[in-house]
């Protein structure tokens, strides 16, 4: 962690604020470019003491794994909807409900957020509360029956997270986990 | 199919202005108010559609983003000073 | 093409429905809170699709694709923290 981070420094989530500044605008006149790249900048400045960032933080897309972890959220969330329709018409017992608590490989803050709004998404579960040291997940699930079933799809959600946006550093511990 | 889309989405409307009314709890007025924020925002999208311009999708945008905050906002109401 | 759109538009507005019934028909704030977390952002999702499958022109679509993934983004933080709430309820 740098003793004193940088006044200012072009990086990725400074492209992603004009990126969608521009969108917001539906005009890339360059004008809003340059507003954009302002306001990311004065942005930036002010969260730059919360944003440290380590040496192996640098995030990779791959194109190939985002477009396969899009496809697993839509299905997670169609499937609940399925799920939601089929308990409105059936009789309700609302006595096993829990939480379980699921330890995440991953410290980084976008598969963090990534796996977090999944999880919310997917049938019966959502997230309840997140620690950073160690990474863990704790999720509120609807009907408890099986803790590990529950922890063994939150890892796969975090696998084809870290697949799709992961660090150099997830990457390469998720490459050693499984040969 | 126009008319079923504005059917079902005003009978949604109705059923959360419902929970909106009797939710015994703050949690479930606010819940209640985050789904009634989505719906009209389907509401507009539906009739943009129908109309065959992108009148109202900024609109939709900005209630979006404000939804999340005064969500945000009441969540964190709840929690220092209780509900019910 | 408006075939498309309208199907999904109308299956959009069904999901708010079911999701509005599940707000309207469980019994705790939690299973309500899970009820309106899924149901209307899938439904936003298929509206906003079959909008911009309606519409077509880029900025209409733009828009919506900024909307949904606003949703996507924000819709289960503030799903989270009011269930955060909801369990340390001090009233």
């Amino acid at each position: 962690m740098s003793p004193r981070p940088p006044l200012i420094r072009l990086s990725a989530p400074m492209i992603w604020f004009v990126g969608f500044w521009l969108m917001l605008w539906a005009d890339v006149s360059v004008a809003n470019v340059l507003s954009g790249l302002l306001l990311a900048g004065g942005v930036g400045m002010i969260t730059r003491r919360i944003a440290t960032r380590t040496d192996d933080d640098t995030i990779r897309l791959s194109p190939v794994g985002v477009i396969v972890f899009a496809g697993h959220v839509v299905w997670q969330l169609v499937k609940s909807n399925l799920v939601l329709a089929w308990e409105i018409v059936t009789p309700r017992n609302t006595i096993a409900t829990g939480s379980v608590d699921v330890p995440l490989r991953s410290a980084s803050p976008v598969v963090a957020m990534a796996v977090s709004n999944v999880v919310t998404l997917t049938p019966g579960t959502a997230t309840i509360d997140m620690t950073e040291v160690p990474p863990t997940l704790t999720v509120g699930v609807l009907h408890l029956h099986d803790p590990d079933q529950i922890r063994r799809s939150v890892v796969r959600t975090e696998t084809l997270a870290i697949r799709a946006f992961g660090t150099v550093g997830a990457r390469a511990a998720l490459r050693k986990e499984a040969p | 199919m126009i008319i079923a889309t504005s059917v079902f989405l005003g009978l949604a409307g109705i059923l959360i202005v419902i929970r909106l009314l009797i939710g015994p709890t703050v949690a479930d007025r606010v819940i209640a108010a985050d789904a009634l924020l989505v719906t009209a925002m389907c509401g507009v999208i539906v009739s943009a559609a129908h109309s065959d311009s992108a009148v109202g999708v900024d609109t939709v945008l900005v209630v979006a983003l404000l939804s999340f905050i005064a969500t945000g906002v009441l969540a964190r109401y709840i929690e220092r000073r209780g509900s019910a | 093409m408006s075939v498309v759109g309208g199907i999904l538009l109308m299956t959009g507005a069904l999901f708010v429905l079911i999701g509005a019934v599940g707000i309207v028909r469980f019994d705790t704030p939690t299973e309500r809170l899970h009820a309106a977390a899924k149901g209307p952002t899938l439904g936003l999702m298929l509206v906003g699709a079959g909008a911009a499958v309606t519409i077509g022109s880029a900025a209409a679509t733009v828009g919506i694709v900024a909307v949904i993934v606003l949703q996507l983004l924000a819709g289960p933080i503030g799903t989270h923290m009011i269930g955060r709430a909801v369990e340390h309820d001090p009233g």
